[in-house]
């Protein structure tokens, strides 16, 4: 059963199978998580973010899409799972670019909250809503 | 910014309850910079110099995203360029900062 404030905070989670997997850590946000990273917060435009040298650093879809593509990440046309690649899902509110999902290995999806938990969602849809908004675009990459 | 003057209990009660409504309200937020916009983070660093310590001390615990309030009320960054972003890292340059001053 997830805690009262997920439940509140994402209407949709558990309808779709979230699970707690990793406890709050507010050493690493979801675009790190997503990279690979578990000690720092990647973020652009902060002065309390990292970003990556010589991506654009402006708070826009395209510039986190750059940021990934640091990594291995390209568009691609939708969220279907497909084996040989990991996805990811960045959301957006109003344009403004608020998270970043992974596709585990199986299909499943993977959300650092913030700086709070981490979950697994059986669909990018999982989280979507008043937080986050809903999916904007859908990156892909051979799995490593 | 050099004092070991403890803060008082009244400072340090509305302190914690401000704490605890920032937390709440941004804890699923991705940027550092939109929790430290937070009304409630906001009327922390309006508490003045004295809540440092506080500060530092919840950072001791965890490393929350204290480093925007802590620079407006001290002045200061003991943050290196290259541990921008990497939250522990941060935390650790300011709780050294805090003891070389007897406010950790």
């Amino acid at each position: 059963m997830l805690p009262p404030v997920l439940l509140a905070a994402f209407p949709g989670l558990d309808a779709d199978g979230g699970v707690v997997t990793h406890p709050a850590n507010p050493a690493y946000n979801c675009v790190a998580w997503v990279a690979g990273v578990t000690d720092a917060v990647w973020w652009p435009g902060d002065p309390d973010g990292y970003w990556p040298p010589g991506v654009l650093d402006e708070l826009t879809v395209d510039a986190v899409a750059a940021a990934l593509a640091t990594v291995g990440y390209a568009p691609c046309a939708d969220g279907g799972y497909e084996p040989g690649f990991e996805k990811a899902a960045v959301y957006a509110r109003g344009g403004v670019p608020t998270h970043v999902a992974r596709q585990l290995a199986g299909g499943l999806w993977s959300s650092k909250l913030g700086r709070d938990c981490t979950v697994s969602h059986t669909t990018p849809s999982g989280v979507e809503g008043a937080v986050y908004g809903t999916v904007a675009v859908y990156l892909r990459r051979r799995v490593p | 910014m050099s004092t070991t003057t403890a803060p008082s209990p009244a400072l340090a009660s509305r302190f914690h309850a401000l704490a605890g409504e920032w937390q709440a309200a941004t804890r699923f937020l991705s940027a550092p910079s939109a929790a430290s916009e937070h009304p409630a983070y906001r009327a922390i660093v309006t508490l003045g110099p004295a809540v440092v310590p506080l500060i530092l001390a919840d950072l001791a615990v965890a490393p929350e995203p204290w480093f925007a309030a802590l620079r407006e009320l001290t002045g200061v960054d003991p943050v290196p360029p290259a541990d921008r972003g990497r939250p522990r890292a941060a935390a650790e340059h300011w709780l050294a900062w805090g003891r070389s001053r007897g406010l950790a």
